[in-house]
């Protein structure tokens, strides 16, 4: 690519990474609400609770020490990071080597090692479930996503993201043939996103119950400006996750990949809401899974991640 | 390798994985829809199976099929399941999600085995046939051994049964209908009787768990 | 091989020795007057001459031996410096120069506990002879200097000797080390009477194919036991925590690397075409992993919890090893330079990061004077520096990005990845996707574990008045975790940069058929900038806006400050994961809930986690019972009569007649 694309890719991602996440938010929010006969919130209420929550005061545990103080901002930076390295928009800049897929999952690593860290500075009892919680989960989704990747960078010889979600024929061309494979490696990242999220089954994002949370209880401590910075990290990251989700199921459309930049781009858009109107719909028809039973589910996901495997390995 | 796959193949490695899915979770009434969508699958493979079928009674019995074994025996086992008040396997003896991964794993087993195996028909498309039947008598035997609940154990065993059916299919082209409705019969028969037998052992025994079938010993 | 550079190589690396000689010599005699600082600066001056040669002599090396008076009976005192040995005595001068700043300071906190002349002597010793085993050119020489290696480390397992458990230890200790010599002397014996040179004990004469790789299986077998791979990893969490901590950082740090620097040189450089071995130093290079920082995990003592974790690395790099094996012999040259980087980089980095996570653990515990998780928490106020150098010596051993973990992380997935791809056989391409999937669930358990140690030891709020009233570290032991964590970070950043600098290495290993090299793409400076240009960007973009920070006890609920004991523990952290993989470790939970009635007002509530250790019970236990009961058998036949023996020695005599006229 051409440093002029490059650059009008690179603005186009910063523009959609700023304003597409806190409307998927909006958009689940409005379609539960729908289902529950209500009319829900306004549409663009995520950005008016953002900079309310910059304009507030901020409370800090005295417990807490740099790490804490650090995470917020950190973690922020990691995700735009991963934003712009991760090919989860068709029209994102390209890189070859800063697009490995391990850069990636260990990113993401980064992100929850240093979430945890901050629950774990409060010293209070939900932070420190909710720690343990996380890294449970992170240990069972971990492979699946690993799993799936790789087994695309074993078909297409290369482990950088950026070449593997690439649309040409020229850099991929074993891949095009194998629409089911993309068929098993995007349902198998879309039902760990699911987990990686928080979402329903596998934790309620809008518990009020300390007992019952996940992802919440390690947020508890952030408040004004911090907690901006956390919520508008957790929606990015779900739009990343969606749209590498989402980039994977476009892949295993034939036509997609001769069709021109702006299909695609329009697609990827369309995908990310597709999928968040599944996460939605799953909210509000499949309850929350008792702790034990959350293996079971994500014991799923690593199962389309095997299958994919079996495909790649019978594929030379 | 995917791309050049006929429609009864694909069928019938669909079934394959639907039959695998099952091993994930105990809760009967979710195995159960997995199960029935794996019957109706294999019954789908038996239609399209050697292309264009031009006569009555070679739909007959593949719907038949689908029928009794696909929906039929669902209903049967949700029935009696709610006579002798089970929701959820009693347990299992490995942990769901290995069985599930285990099960994965055998399709690539299986994979190795069919391809190294003489085929009984010159055609080279039925290493696929096999692969997906070996599959799914790994998948009963699973479910057989390591499932607590003896309507789990019944499940696993009609697997097997869907598994001979698609290795038939897929090396014969189709079967004599006296032989299919043998073991639509044979099927039938021994469900009915288990679920019977599932009330009346429940009745005496108070479950149906089989690990206490021990106590009948000596 | 003599170059301008190799004689002032040669002298420096001689003068190294002879600091560390008259180290050991003078700590000797009872009533030596000299102090830690005189011992210290021995060891660190060995270390810095060692350095220096290192430098002069990269990348061809010198060749000494020892003149005529000093003699080992069959061979002389053979040295040879090359390309091979440089990484890992590197790794040795770097951690000696480190445990030679930190130990004044922690023997003083140890105070009368350790005998100082004992400590000093053993630990100089014990840097002394791992020198001498890497540059060591015969078997002879390799065999005296492994033993001193070996018995310097028991003594210095036992510093305390007071301690049951260190008694214990070292006895363990001290049983697997014999196992491991006896396996390395036999197949030493085997290699050179089957040597073509008449017997030679030259390394470079022998063929290790000879008699169908068994010897190089026996000697894979006994550097396994050595490097603490599964199932013979047994005495690496009993040895490493008894042992003062700059010891055990050295243990960790240096001793295992020697047992992976044989493995290199007796495996590659005198190739090894086994796929036996290679199939099996996968098998268990994997299996070690997943043992040791699943073991690791379910930890509460802070130093077993970090010796777990040397056994998960070390897994890690013997699979590497096992992979580059199997490259070479299937012909993928490119596949065996990866895992060999992969192999050698992660030496490198682990020796760093675990040196100075070991170095962190002993300033915990010279400051709160415990080890177990269960009493420390809250030492972020009272020990700043320890828990900023401790945090990143945990960062980087969870691999996360920028750190050194990732970049040798990185190399070991492209190794596998590149065995997935390239592979003709479907069963090598499952091999390397499965494995793939494993080490990511490794890398997982890892960040579970160190954010454990490092969350539960220093963040939070103080689970005992130790840890409320602990105190940071003297001077001393603060600039040598500094340097081990300044060396960390320049790994970090400069990965490409080393990864190049093994070119030289692995043309040796590799000598006939070396190609381009392995290297390491992704440019990780150029993201950190723009990472920390970005932290700055939102700072400012941020804080001008910001309101009022207040500091407060958050979430007490009205009742007031809530007691340390309402904290998450290190057990229940690690609960959920213990339940999971409960039936590989063996997880058990006991609980006791007594009271009048025990339903619905209990007054006493009990809760014992335990891991039942089947490995030692299934392996260990029978296999010693039985020795013992061979034993007890071969008493009886030692009676005190002189007849009997009399007897004995006449009937072997006939025997040994009768054997030599008819045979």
């Amino acid at each position: 690519m051409s440093a002029a694309t490059n650059y009008v890719a690179f603005i186009l991602t910063a523009l959609t990474a700023l304003l597409l996440p806190p409307l998927l938010l909006a958009t689940i929010r409005k379609t539960k609400a729908r289902m529950q006969n209500r009319l829900g919130t306004r549409l663009f209420q995520p950005y008016y609770d953002l900079l309310k929550f910059l304009a507030k005061a901020e409370t800090v545990s005295s417990t807490t020490s740099w790490v804490f103080r650090s995470t917020a901002v950190a973690n922020l930076v990691t995700v735009i990071l991963i934003a712009f390295l991760t090919p989860w928009l068709s029209y994102g800049p390209h890189f070859r080597d800063a697009s490995d897929l391990f850069l990636i999952v260990y990113l993401f690593g980064l992100a929850r090692f240093m979430t945890v860290l901050a629950a774990l500075d409060a010293g209070s009892v939900f932070g420190g479930f909710g720690a343990s919680r996380e890294v449970t989960l992170a240990l069972l989704i971990e492979p699946g996503v690993v799993l799936a990747l790789a087994s695309l960078a074993c078909v297409a010889h290369t482990s950088s993201l950026g070449s593997i979600m690439s649309y040409s024929l020229v850099d991929n061309p074993v891949l095009y043939t194998q629409p089911i494979m993309w068929l098993l490696a995007g349902s198998g990242l879309f039902l760990a996103s699911v987990a990686e999220l928080s979402r329903m089954p596998v934790d309620d994002p809008t518990t009020h119950l300390e007992l019952t949370m996940v992802h919440e209880a390690m947020i508890l401590e952030n408040s004004g400006r911090n907690l901006a910075l956390t919520e508008y990290t957790h929606v990015l990251k779900m739009a990343v996750l969606l749209g590498l989700s989402g980039q994977c199921f476009l892949h295993s459309v034939a036509d997609l990949w001769s069709a021109n930049d702006l299909v695609r781009g329009a697609a990827s858009i369309a995908i990310i809401f597709a999928l968040t109107l599944v996460i939605a719909l799953m909210e509000s028809l499949i309850v929350k899974l008792q702790w034990r039973k959350v293996p079971e589910f994500i014991s799923y996901a690593v199962g389309m991640s095997l299958l994919c495997f079996l495909i790649a390995v019978g594929v030379r | 390798m995917i791309a050049n796959l006929d429609a009864y193949q694909i069928l019938a490695i669909s079934a394959a994985v639907m039959a695998m899915l099952m091993l994930g979770t105990t809760h009967l009434k979710g195995g159960l829809s997995f199960y029935m969508v794996h019957t109706i699958l294999v019954a789908a493979q038996a239609v399209f199976m050697g292309g264009m079928r031009t006569q009555l009674h070679e739909y007959l019995v593949p719907i038949l099929y689908a029928g009794f074994k696909g929906v039929g025996v669902p209903i049967f086992l949700t029935y009696v399941m709610k006579k002798i008040e089970v929701d959820d396997d009693a347990g299992t003896y490995l942990p769901p999600p290995l069985c599930l991964h285990i099960g994965i794993l055998m399709l690539g087993v299986s994979y190795l085995l069919a391809s190294h195996m003489p085929g009984l028909v010159a055609a080279s498309d039925a290493h696929i046939g096999a692969m997906a039947a070996m599959s799914m008598l790994f998948t009963g035997m699973l479910l057989m051994l390591t499932r607590k609940l003896a309507i789990s154990q019944l499940i696993g065993f009609l697997v097997m049964e869907n598994g001979i059916y698609v290795f038939a299919c897929s090396h014969t082209h189709g079967m004599p209908m006296l032989v299919e409705m043998g073991i639509l019969l044979d099927v039938l028969v021994g469900v009915i009787a288990a679920g019977l037998l599932s009330n009346s052992i429940k009745r005496s025994f108070e479950h149906i768990d089989v690990t206490k079938l021990t106590d009948l010993k000596g | 091989m003599q170059d301008p550079g190799s004689p002032l190589a040669a002298t420096l690396y001689l003068a190294a020795n002879a600091f560390w000689i008259a180290g050991i010599l003078i700590a000797l005699p009872p009533r030596t007057g000299a102090g830690h600082k005189f011992f210290a600066s021995l060891l660190a001056t060995g270390s810095l001459f060692l350095i220096a040669s290192l430098v002069l002599a990269w990348p061809t090396g010198f060749v000494w031996t020892a003149p005529q008076p000093i003699f080992l009976g069959m061979a002389p005192v053979e040295l040879k410096l090359d390309a091979l040995t440089t990484p890992f005595l590197l790794i040795l001068a770097l951690l000696s120069f480190a445990v030679a700043i930190f130990s004044p300071g922690y023997l003083d906190h140890l105070k009368d506990r350790v005998d100082t002349r004992l400590y000093w002597c053993c630990t100089t010793l014990f840097v002394f002879s791992m020198a001498q085993v890497i540059t060591s050119a015969n078997g002879l020489t390799f065999l005296v200097f492994w033993e001193m290696m070996s018995l310097s480390s028991v003594a210095l397992v036992m510093a305390e000797p007071i301690r049951h458990r260190a008694q214990r230890a070292a006895l363990i200790y001290l049983g697997a080390t014999r196992f491991a010599t006896a396996l390395i002397a036999g197949s030493f014996i085997w290699l050179s009477s089957a040597s073509s040179a008449a017997h030679s004990w030259r390394f470079s004469d022998w063929d290790m194919s000879v008699h169908s790789y068994v010897p190089a299986l026996l000697l894979f077998l006994g550097l396994c036991i050595k490097a603490g791979i599964w199932p013979f990893h047994i005495w690496l969490p009993y040895a490493h925590p008894e042992a003062p901590a700059p010891v055990s950082a050295l243990m960790s740090g240096v001793m295992v690397k020697v047992a992976i620097y044989a493995m290199l040189r007796f495996f590659f450089f005198l190739p090894v075409y086994s796929s036996v071995i290679a199939y099996t130093a996968i098998a268990l290079g994997v299996i070690s992993s997943v043992w040791g920082i699943l073991f690791a995990l379910m930890e509460h003592d802070l130093k077993r919890l970090l010796a777990y974790s040397t056994v998960e690395n070390v897994g890690l790099i013997v699979s590497a090893i096992g992979l580059a094996m199997l490259g070479r012999i299937s012909g993928q040259i490119y596949l065996t330079e990866l895992a060999l980087a992969a192999a050698l980089l992660h030496c490198v980095n682990h020796g760093c990061f675990k040196g100075l996570l070991f170095l962190g653990a002993g300033s915990v515990d010279s400051g709160a004077h415990t080890r177990d998780l269960g009493y420390l928490g809250g030492l972020a106020k009272n020990m700043p520096w320890t828990m900023a150098l401790f945090f990143i010596g945990c960062a980087s051993i969870a691999a996360l990005p920028p750190f050194n973990g990732f970049a040798s992380k990185w190399l070991l997935y492209q190794s596998y990845l590149n065995l997935a791809f390239s592979s003709d056989h479907i069963l090598q391409r499952s091999l390397g996707l499965i494995v793939i999937g494993i080490f990511s669930l490794v890398g997982a358990l890892s960040l579970a574990c160190f954010t454990k140690a490092f969350g539960i030891a220093f963040l939070g709020r103080p689970r005992s008045d130790q840890a409320l009233k602990a105190k940071e570290c003297s001077e001393g032991m603060k600039q040598a975790q500094l340097l081990l964590a300044l060396c960390c970070l320049a790994l970090s950043f400069s990965a490409s940069a080393t990864v190049l600098l093994f070119q030289p290495v692995l043309k040796l290993l590799l000598k006939p058929i070396y190609t381009a090299g392995p290297i390491f793409s992704i440019p990780m400076t150029t993201l950190f900038v723009i990472g920390c240009a970005t932290t700055l960007l939102i700072y400012i973009l941020f804080n001008s806006t910001r309101a009022h920070v207040r500091e407060y006890n958050t979430w007490d609920c009205g009742y007031g400050p809530l007691p340390a004991r309402a904290e998450e523990t290190g057990t229940s952290f690690s609960h959920p994961i213990g339940i999971i993989f409960g039936t590989l470790l063996q997880y058990r939970t006991i609980t006791q809930i007594g009271g009048r009635d025990r339903r619905h007002f209990p007054e006493h509530i009990a809760v014992e986690v335990y891991m039942f250790p089947a490995l030692e019970a299934i392996l260990y236990k029978p296999g010693i019972a039985a020795i013992q009961s061979l034993s007890g058998a071969l008493v009886k036949m030692q009676t005190a009569n002189i007849h009997i023996h009399l007897l004995y020695v006449f009937v072997a005599m006939i025997v040994l007649v009768c054997v030599g006229i008819y045979l």
